[in-house]
């Protein structure tokens, strides 16, 4: 360790280089990256830069720092665009953004990021033997995305009994989804909650806006059925649709 | 640009040679092999690498001219390693070409002294400056970095700076040089006179008022040195013109400003002034407006035919004084979902001295919101901020909501104030997207301290969260370091010593059940106390005091009068259980007995205050509350007159009422006055049982809030030492009125600080016979509070007491309180 500290502190260059690539090797990254950020000012423009980029990157996505490690690969990918690393660079960089993405109840800003990534990565690298797995992880990110919206657009429809606006806000929040993800995996949850809402907000309302709103949240049963007529909420939505049914017949009697 | 320009030039220079040496070559876009690539000039960098730089591929087609080869001259530019890159054709061999690159190497910066000043300041602009090792030294790095060090000298006021950078190669490298830099500050240049001329309708004296920043040497002037700089110089001058325009005079202009030097190097200003006349409004025109009359509008405006022409005052009220409450025709619309709405105000005639302005207003349609998006939510889920936001999909646009839901992000506590939402207008659909940025910062804290107190060693250990998530309290992935982001407040008291000990925990969800904003709170502790001798030192465990105590509370947010409304009621039990313990009650003391606390309170508040709990700006917090016990003694007939204290106190009652409100003023955003009152009143229902000996007032101090064993309320009032403005059994009747001016040094997520000055009276009283709102305890002072996510709130206050303590009776010669210092630790007041 004293020996580390001295080439860190006041060693050549090419001392801490050397020192570095072996920390690196022998499995040592967090300290390796410190040496490396203090050749890399020297190296700069030189052509070991793109080994010492890689492998910068590398430890930071060793060390867990997957923010750092997703940057570090995309730079390496976008500046060494002839090196033979460069499709291992350009997937490790979406596949960083990725691990460093959060649950999906918080910021997904990572989450987009991953996903551009491989987007790019699948455009760029179409013969890549990687391409299942950049495919797959694509899937796994876009589904959590769509998962966020779904619980956000249902948020509203929960907290709608204690605020009567809600009911609209969750309808329109189902259409965002809906418009945003085609062929989302909540499809078929996003148009029932979608008719709940519609449905609970056109029984509430007062008697002159009710016949309107009862028609649209039948056009609402309709879309759910239309999209999935074997849906798994085909007894809950009958019953929904019932209701309206019964309703805006005693409406149009009187 | 430039770079472009440079290479093409190159370009056409190789074209020249290239005439010279292979005429036919210059055909249009002929394309060649390139065979190889020589680089001369190099010093530090090796041809490899300059040949990596330019992107140039041996083997590869390569038109001539062409994109690619300017392209590489570019990027050899772009790597800002060179001041010079020249192409030449080296050699052509039918279809193959070797180019020769020319560069010329930019030298790197080795080292930099600076001298002329104090080592600590050179120490300080070293850090500053780009002039760091590694670079590489162009004529603009050096006319860049030789300015900025005179700026930095200038906007002080040294307007004679020198700044002379001299640059020397340096011996131990190939091609790096040291960097000298000598300034001479010289010395700092005061303005003697600001002189005004062709000024008549304002004096020279007001004029000099409204340069805020540029001030005469005045001998005792200490919140602003007389000094010129001239960027805060145009300003105000610009000030001036404003100051003119406010009073009517539409076309005041300067005509001329200079500076004089003098010979005892000071400076005059002399300003020359052309003030034009007064002008007056005349007709005032709504041209557009649909949805609002005229007369709504112009109740806005509040400006009449023939007032002063107020250009400034027009505008504010026409397009918004910048803050957002302000009252204005443009946030009339915004407020109302007319995003898209365009207001102007146009003169449209100037007849003599009167102005007609026509207000233009283009309506638009209403915007209606389409997404709302939160970010920057890296701790806390999303439900727990949706929940809370006053604009949604669907909502029509209104400026007011999005403020509303501002404040009531603020309110968690969980994130930054200084939220800036993005509106994002959808002109063709008529809808627009919000976002609020968010930004997280910490809000647990954690107490552990182990100390000497009353003979023994005492530790605490205190944990409070106030982001929790119950539910994921047995997930390991969640502990990073703890489960958070479901809002939920949880704190966890342990104290104990070889005399006592005392275990407290608490919770509350502010959302029961997720779907109403109904809170659920509950504790509960435990305290047990030993006989203690402090002479010998013997603890007696069998002698001892047990309380045992719990609470339930829920709160209500309602929606009329306004949202802002909250009912909250409660319920808690407290049970004393005493072993051969002196426990005082009242005057007396118990021995044996078990007593019974058994209360339901009900609060209804209204606080709208904000945008934080820590420094609200605006807004005020009002709340008024009932407590009290089922009133045992009308129903058991008991004579109460005649019986044990244990037997008058084994269910305790009593009721109380208590008023609080506070409003905050502010006069700047970050001068806030708080002006307060409160009351309390502990009545009986009985006389014979008369007023309890618990749940008693006690006035003086700091406020704050000790473990008490007696439900006593703790009420601040600085200038006094603590609960010393109460009876020793404490009052059953306070009121305490404050005012304090608040003024914030900083308010970022790590840290809020501000400094605070008040007076402030109360008091308290036994009785209702001895009531009398005017004879008050007053004091005055000064004091900082300072916020900080992991320690909670920290402050000390300087106070003077005026009055003297109760003990003395009034009497004329006692003393004064005098200066208490109070510190004040986890609580606002």
């Amino acid at each position: 360790c004293s020996h580390y500290q001295k080439v860190l502190n006041k060693g050549t260059v090419e001392e801490q280089y050397k020192m570095a690539e072996e920390l690196y090797n022998a499995k040592k990254y967090s300290k390796a990256l410190d040496l490396f950020v203090k050749v890399t000012p020297t190296y700069r423009s030189k052509p070991q830069m793109e080994r010492i980029e890689f492998m910068i990157a590398q430890s930071n996505f060793n060390i867990k720092d997957y923010d750092l490690a997703g940057y570090y690969f995309e730079r390496f990918a976008e500046g060494y665009p002839k090196s033979s690393k460069r499709e291992e660079a350009a997937f490790l960089s979406a596949y960083s953004y990725m691990l460093a993405a959060p649950r999906y109840n918080l910021d997904q800003t990572e989450t987009r990021r991953a996903l551009n990534s491989f987007q790019s990565f699948i455009d760029a690298f179409p013969n890549s033997n990687r391409l299942d797995e950049a495919n797959k992880y694509y899937k796994e990110l876009r589904y959590k995305l769509e998962k966020k919206a779904f619980e956000i657009a249902k948020g509203y429809y929960t907290t709608a009994p204690s605020d009567p606006g809600n009911y609209k806000a969750a309808i329109i929040a189902f259409d965002n989804l809906l418009t945003e993800y085609l062929g989302s995996e909540f499809k078929e949850d996003a148009l029932f909650y979608r008719l709940k809402a519609a449905h609970d907000l056109a029984l509430k309302s007062v008697q002159r806006k009710k016949l309107d709103r009862i028609k649209e949240a039948i056009l609402a049963y309709d879309k759910l059925k239309r999209n999935f007529p074997e849906t798994k909420y085909l007894e809950e939505s009958a019953k929904l649709l019932a209701d309206l049914q019964k309703e805006q017949q005693t409406l149009e009697k009187s | 640009r430039a770079q472009d320009a440079t290479a093409v030039k190159k370009t056409t220079n190789l074209a020249l040679k290239d005439t010279i040496l292979t005429p036919l070559a210059y055909e249009r876009g002929k394309e060649y092999t390139l065979g190889g690539i020589s680089v001369t000039g190099l010093k530090i960098f090796s041809e490899e690498t300059v040949m990596l730089y330019t992107g140039l591929r041996k083997g590869q087609l390569l038109r001539l001219p062409g994109d690619k080869l300017t392209s590489a001259i570019k990027k050899l530019y772009e790597s800002k390693q060179f001041s010079d890159v020249d192409v030449y054709l080296a050699k052509i061999d039918n279809n193959v070409i070797y180019l020769q690159f020319d560069v010329v190497e930019l030298p790197k910066l080795n080292e930099v002294t600076i001298s002329g000043v104090k080592k600590s300041k050179a120490k300080e602009l070293k850090k500053e400056t780009e002039l760091k090792k590694g670079v590489m030294i162009t004529d603009n790095l050096l006319v860049t970095s030789n300015n900025y060090f005179k700026k930095k000298y200038t906007d002080k006021g040294f307007l004679k700076a020198k700044v002379n950078i001299d640059s020397k190669k340096d011996t131990s490298d190939l091609n790096a040089v040291n960097l000298s830099v000598y300034i001479d500050k010289g010395n700092r240049i005061k303005i003697k006179d600001i002189i005004f001329k062709g000024n008549k309708a304002l004096s020279s004296k007001k004029l000099r008022k409204a340069m805020s920043n540029t001030k005469e040497r005045f001998f005792g002037r200490f919140w602003k040195a007389s000094k010129y700089i001239e960027d805060s110089y145009r300003a105000d001058l610009e000030a001036i013109i404003e100051k003119y325009s406010r009073m009517g005079y539409r076309d005041a202009r300067i005509i001329s400003d200079k500076m004089i030097w003098n010979e005892d190097n000071t400076i005059n200003l002399e300003i020359v002034i052309e003030e034009g006349r007064q002008y007056y409004f005349s007709d005032i025109i709504y041209v557009g407006n649909k949805t609002y009359p005229s007369e709504a509008l112009n109740r806005i405006l509040k400006i009449g035919k023939g007032d002063i022409y107020n250009g400034a005052v027009l505008k504010e009220r026409v397009s918004g004084d910048g803050t957002p409450t302000s009252d204005d025709i443009q946030s009339l619309y915004h407020n109302t979902g007319y995003l898209f709405s365009r207001v102007n105000a146009v003169e449209t005639k100037v007849e003599n001295d009167s102005i007609t302005v026509e207000i233009r207003i283009h309506e638009d349609e209403q915007a209606t919101i389409k997404n709302v998006t939160v970010y920057g939510n890296d701790k806390t889920n999303d439900h727990v901020i949706y929940r809370e936001l006053r604009i949604k999909p669907g909502d029509l646009f209104s400026r007011s909501a999005i403020l509303r839901s501002i404040r009531e992000i603020g309110q968690l506590g969980f994130f930054d104030a200084q939220i800036a939402p993005d509106i994002k207008p959808d002109w063709q659909n008529k809808t627009a997207d919000i976002d609020f940025p968010l930004l997280e910062k910490g809000g647990s804290q954690i107490e552990l301290q182990g100390g000497y107190g009353g003979g023994a060693f005492i530790g605490t250990l205190g944990l409070s969260f106030n982001n929790f998530s119950i539910k994921n309290i047995f997930k390991k992935d969640a502990y990073k370091p703890l489960p958070t982001g479901d809002g939920q407040a949880l704190s966890l008291r342990l104290q104990a010593s070889r005399t006592y000990s005392t275990y407290s925990f608490s919770f509350t969800e502010p959302w029961l059940g997720g779907k109403k904003p109904q809170s659920l709170s509950f504790s509960i502790y435990n305290s047990n106390q030993y006989q203690y001798d402090y002479t010998t030192g013997v603890i007696d465990r069998d002698q001892n005091l047990k309380i045992i105590g719990a609470s339930v509370g829920l709160g209500k947010r309602l929606q009329w009068p306004d949202d802002y409304f909250m009912l909250s009621q409660q319920l808690s039990y407290q049970s004393f259980n005493l072993n051969n313990y002196g426990f005082r009650v009242g005057s007396e003391f118990l021995d044996n007995g078990s007593l019974n606390n058994l209360s339901y309170g009900i609060t209804l508040s209204r606080n709208s205050s904000g945008p934080t709990p820590i420094f609200p700006t605006s807004g005020s917090d009002f709340s008024v509350g009932l407590k009290l016990t089922f009133p045992y003694s009308l129903f058991n007939n008991k004579d109460y007159s005649s019986l044990e204290l244990a037997e008058k106190y084994k269910w305790m009652e009593y009721y109380k009422i208590s008023a609080k409100g506070k409003w905050y003023t502010p006069f700047t955003e970050k001068l806030v006055l708080m002006t307060s009152a409160e009351g309390g009143y502990l009545g009986s229902y009985n006389s014979e049982v008369g007023a309890t000996p618990f749940e008693r007032y006690f006035v003086g101090g700091d406020g704050l809030a000790a473990y008490q064993l007696d439900g006593r309320e703790t009420i601040g009032l600085r200038g006094y030492e603590n609960n010393r403005l109460s009876s020793t059994e404490g009052g059953t009747i306070y009121n305490k009125f404050q005012l304090e001016l608040r003024y914030s040094i900083t308010d970022k997520p790590t840290a809020s600080i501000y400094t605070l000055g008040f007076i402030e009276a109360g008091n308290s009283y036994d009785n209702f016979s001895e009531y009398n709102p005017f004879q008050l305890k007053r004091s005055a002072g000064l004091g900082i509070r300072i916020f900080m996510p992991a320690f909670g709130l920290l402050g000390i206050d300087f106070a003077h007491g005026f009055d003297s303590l109760p003990l003395y009776n009034n009497s004329p010669t006692a003393p004064k309180s005098g200066w208490q210092t109070h510190f004040i630790i986890g609580r606002q007041f």
